[in-house]
């Protein structure tokens, strides 16, 4: 719905849809202090009642040399800070989306392999999850960085560091018959 | 030791008051909520003034320029308060980065003045940047790494403008490390006057931290840079200055690491219970929150005050 005039004070003058018991925060290119705003709304409203999902914590998102975009974690950030509460993460690392695989193909995490590029997701929940962890230096993370995890004494940076890794997933091609 | 939260009232109240050179008032749920003073406050400034007692005011608030600040305090019927008089968290972000852009050994020999400062922010704050004679960056402009006048720092203040596409803008500068990222304040929401609640700088400086992996320099309080600039301009003593707030995270932790002793009055943000609850946590920088006196209002501070 259109926001009535340009100012924060006429924002929150606007009608709230009665039925919303859910603000879901994912990748928005469009976000803006009017939509924080609605969201806080809503929230505050609800309190409990009205859930705090996020689709993601992926802080930014790589381009070609170097630069990035913002993620959906800063845009859940934003509002987890203004509600002054935490969003329940659907993505990675979390296992929420493992366990809806899992329970829809029947897997046996023994016998399965989690493929990625990043460290603090991917690999993070492979590894929570028992399954076998394979890097591929085609994205975000460096080898230098799976040393620096491995290095240290912390075991929360333990769970970071991928079973095994490739420079890309074009190398397993050699492994898997004719 | 810790504050005890104590109610200042009767004699409590001219044991506390009369010893003071002055008061810091916060001004958003302290002298005024929206557009209507706090009944009483006008009369508590005029009845200190005529105690010789000084008034200054520090302000998380980065939305208005001391000189609207100044015509807002007369339009609301507090008498005699300049512009000068008022610390609030826009002006001390341009001096604090007119220090580190400008300050001496900076930025003259090179030409380029300092560089460039990207505001995410209003009117206000942007013209406070400028008074303080630092050149902004452009919205929409590409970032280009090198660049020959380059942005050397963005300040995230309160802005109801924010948009993905300023974050983005704001990443790109800050992946020169040398790029300063700096936030005129913490609060995470404003109250508005109808009980509702506005996100505040807080809020986006969270989604800048999280884009950039960067810690902001955060300027206002309970941080204690806009306390040095209040000393800088009008030398006071901590040991016989009062700092009055609504707020216990951010006005009473402020007096705290200011060494002020605090006085928090009910008519805004914390609530007694958050004080007192405060006070029973276990915790040592729960402690830090607690108040060591409250009123209901400061109208409830003019009978400390000699006739």
């Amino acid at each position: 719905a259109a926001l009535p005039g340009p100012a924060p004070a006429d924002w929150a003058q606007a009608p709230l849809d009665p039925a919303v018991r859910a603000v879901l925060v994912g990748f928005d290119e469009h976000f803006s202090y009017a939509k924080l705003c609605q969201a806080l709304r809503y929230l505050l409203r609800g309190g409990p009642d009205c859930l705090l999902v996020g689709t993601n914590r992926d802080n930014r998102l790589p381009l070609e040399g170097g630069a990035a975009i913002p993620g959906t974690g800063c845009l859940v950030k934003a509002v987890e800070t203004a509600a002054q509460r935490e969003a329940f993460i659907v993505g990675k690392p979390n296992r929420y989306m493992f366990d809806c695989v899992a329970s829809e193909f029947d897997i046996d995490p023994s016998r399965t392999i989690m493929v990625g590029d990043r460290l603090d997701t991917d690999i993070l929940m492979g590894n929570s999850c028992g399954l076998t962890t394979l890097l591929t230096l085609t994205g975000v993370s460096t080898l230098d960085e799976v040393k620096g995890h491995q290095e240290s004494d912390c075991p929360a940076r333990q769970s970071l560091v991928p079973d095994y890794y490739v420079d890309s997933i074009a190398d397993l091609l050699p492994a898997l018959g004719d | 030791g810790m504050a005890s939260c104590r109610r200042l009232s009767g004699a409590g109240l001219r044991e506390v008051l009369g010893p003071a050179q002055g008061l810091l008032f916060d001004c958003d749920g302290v002298l005024w909520a929206g557009e209507r003073a706090v009944p009483g406050a006008p009369e508590l400034l005029e009845r200190l003034r005529r105690s010789g007692k000084a008034a200054l005011f520090v302000s998380n608030n980065s939305r208005r320029s001391v000189a609207e600040l100044e015509r807002r305090f007369s339009r609301l019927g507090f008498r005699g308060v300049r512009a000068e008089h008022v610390f609030s968290s826009a002006l001390c972000s341009a001096l604090f980065l007119r220090q580190r852009l400008l300050g001496s050994g900076n930025g003259g020999g090179s030409g380029s003045g300092g560089g460039r400062v990207f505001v995410l922010g209003g009117e206000g704050l942007r013209g406070e940047v400028r008074d303080a004679g630092l050149r902004l960056a452009g919205e929409g402009e590409p970032t280009s790494p090198g660049a020959a006048d380059p942005v050397r720092a963005v300040l995230v203040g309160y802005d109801d403008q924010f948009t993905f596409a300023k974050l983005a803008q704001a990443c790109g500068y800050l992946r020169d490390p040398q790029c300063l990222l700096v936030a005129t304040d913490p609060d995470p929401w404003h109250p508005l006057s109808d009980g509702k609640r506005t996100p505040g700088t807080g809020s986006l400086t969270a989604a800048v931290e999280t884009a950039s992996g960067r810690k902001a320099l955060v300027v206002g309080k309970p941080n204690t840079y806009m306390f040095d600039c209040i000393v800088e301009r009008f030398g006071v003593d901590p040991s016989r200055t009062l700092m009055v707030g609504d707020r216990l995270e951010t006005d009473i932790l402020f007096g705290k690491n200011c060494g002020l002793s605090t006085i928090l009055t009910l008519t805004g943000v914390s609530r007694l219970e958050e004080a007192q609850a405060y006070m029973a946590s276990d915790s040592a920088a729960a402690k830090d929150l607690v108040p060591n006196y409250y009123v209901d209002s400061i109208a409830d501070l003019i009978p400390g005050l000699d006739e």
